[in-house]
């Protein structure tokens, strides 16, 4: 069953954290539009990879159908090998049944979620090929500008160990290291994507892959906790279906506007949780309502979230 | 002529001769705007004469990421899954595109609809973009000889330009190589060298009295308000 060209607007929080570091920064945030502008992004490839990794937790064995195994992981052996992607699209068609001998791109994109939304690229010995992915995220920027702390702390465990050797005990360090990071206290991001139906036919993308897309978009941020990358939560999702598999309204994000303005957050007491914003829709909803063009809206709303303006559009409980 | 805009966040025109770090080219390069035409229209590849011009609409700037991407383990030879990568990103970018040719209704009536067959971004998918269709406007072809002396906001072959002439407050810009045309299957051929005012504003140049033979072909053109256009 074919599925509709679509858009989609992602848009998540993060709190007392940071989602994706820049290296070359400090890990800092990461900063694309300069300390005036303010702004902090997230790359397509931590966003991606949140999805990739609520499906494979949400189905280690592909699947009933076996077609949700996700490709593009980190899979070792039992000794610590890491399988390099020839092998390991070997093991995923052999756990799905099918020829890893054939028609590799074929088959990889039958059984593997991520290949068939996301696309590859797959160059191994006697067995290359690109397709381009359906989905296409944007990077995620913030919708207003952030300023980040850093931060100094200490490990209790100290960093050398007491040893005991034939020469006698030998003394470890008295106490633990000092750490420091960069944090932020409180940030909303926005993102952007398209689902090409053309592509989509391509590579087999069904109703049900949209779907668990939006899940793993939605739990996928839920799943993804850790402390340097704060605690995380959807906020708002939207899903722009069309009717004509050419069209899109293109830059949602430029539609949503987030309360309070710039000159709170930039100072002495920006927001600091859900319950200090608010998301202005009215926009989205006037750009969605005059599109001829529109064959079904959906979204999904974090319960604690404000919302301002109306949407013409189907309110979805999430999963 | 047709005249659209295209706009993003980030767009990302990758230097075929960088590996291990993916750097960028200062603006959107002629092989990526073909590819972006031939999205549109739902072609593998643009093919047939096409004529582009390239106005910048913002400040050209670029910025460097480290990405955490697939790394030589998991490529096939190494122990790690993920490798640090750097990325050069160019900011905001903005143009005003100008295009002549074959392929102008069609291109017209996809994007003056919102319309286009497959994704269009700036140089990479993740670099998404939305064609704004500006208009179809008359443009008056200048036949060489060209006059001592032109004005124009738009991207110049170097080797349209026999002098620069100097303004105080403009930023000018060279960027060299940029891959002329695609073959397919990733074969390139033949290099450009474009000049450009990094802010997007007017300049003056004096042009070669006639296109150089054995380059790459240009054209100069105005539109109906005097602005000149050079197409490549």
């Amino acid at each position: 069953m074919s599925i509709n060209s679509a858009e989609i607007l992602f848009v998540k929080c993060v709190k007392d954290g940071i989602p994706n570091r820049d290296p070359l920064n400090d890990s800092d945030a990461r900063r694309i539009f300069g300390e005036e502008d303010g702004r902090i992004s997230l790359s397509d490839v931590s966003i991606k990879r949140d999805v990739r990794d609520y499906v494979l937790a949400k189905y280690p064995d592909g699947g009933g159908d076996k077609k949700d195994f996700v490709f593009c992981r980190e899979e070792r052996t039992e000794d610590g090998e890491l399988l390099g992607r020839g092998t390991l699209a070997q093991r995923i068609l052999e756990r799905a049944g099918r020829s890893s001998k054939t028609d590799v791109r074929k088959n990889l994109m039958e059984v593997a979620f991520d290949v068939r939304v996301f696309g590859a690229v797959y160059s191994v010995k006697n067995g290359t090929f690109h397709q381009t992915g359906p989905v296409q995220f944007g990077w995620a920027h913030s919708l207003h500008p952030v300023q980040t702390k850093y931060v100094q702390g200490t490990v209790v465990m100290p960093s050398k160990d007491i040893k005991e050797g034939e020469s006698g005990k030998e003394k470890g360090s008295q106490q633990g290291t000092i750490w420091t990071t960069y944090t932020l206290p409180f940030a909303v991001f926005a993102m952007p994507g398209v689902i090409n139906a053309s592509i989509a036919a391509e590579t087999g993308v069904s109703p049900d892959d949209v779907e668990l897309l939006l899940e793993g978009l939605w739990k996928g941020t839920q799943h993804r906790q850790a402390r340097g990358r704060g605690i995380q939560q959807p906020l708002f999702l939207i899903h722009v279906e069309y009717s004509d598999p050419f069209y899109r309204i293109g830059y949602l994000e430029d539609y949503i506007k987030i309360h309070p303005e710039r000159s709170v957050w930039l100072g002495s007491i920006p927001p600091t949780s859900i319950r200090d914003i608010a998301l202005n829709v009215t926009d989205l909803g006037r750009v969605i309502r005059n599109c001829p063009k529109v064959a079904r809206v959906r979204y999904w709303t974090h319960p604690e979230v404000k919302m301002n303006g109306d949407l013409p559009a189907e309110h979805c409980t999430p999963w | 002529m047709l005249v659209f805009d295209l706009k993003g966040e980030i767009g990302h025109f990758r230097r075929p001769d960088t590996t291990v770090t993916h750097a960028s080219y200062p603006l959107i390069t002629r092989t990526a705007l073909w590819g972006l035409l031939g999205s549109i229209l739902g072609l593998e590849q643009l093919r047939g004469e096409n004529w582009i011009g390239i106005r910048l609409m913002s400040r050209v700037a670029t910025v460097s990421q480290e990405l955490s991407m697939l790394g030589k383990g998991w490529l096939g030879n190494g122990p790690e899954f993920n490798r640090p990568t750097s990325i050069e990103l160019v900011v905001r970018p903005s143009y005003r595109i100008y295009y002549a040719g074959e392929h102008l209704d069609r291109l017209r009536d996809m994007i003056s609809t919102g319309r286009s067959c497959y994704h269009t971004y700036l140089g990479s998918a993740y670099c998404l973009t939305f064609p704004r269709y500006v208009g179809t406007v008359d443009a008056d072809e200048l036949l060489p000889p060209y006059p001592q002396e032109l004005t124009t906001y738009t991207v110049v072959p170097s080797q349209a330009i026999a002098r620069l002439i100097l303004q105080a407050g403009l930023q000018y810009g060279r960027v060299g190589g940029l891959q002329y045309e695609h073959l397919g299957e990733r074969e390139f051929r033949g290099t450009i060298n474009l000049i450009y005012e990094v802010c997007g504003q007017r300049y003056s140049f004096v042009p070669q009295p006639a296109p150089p033979t054995g380059t790459h072909p240009y054209r100069f053109c105005t539109l109906p308000e005097g602005e000149v256009i050079c197409l490549w």
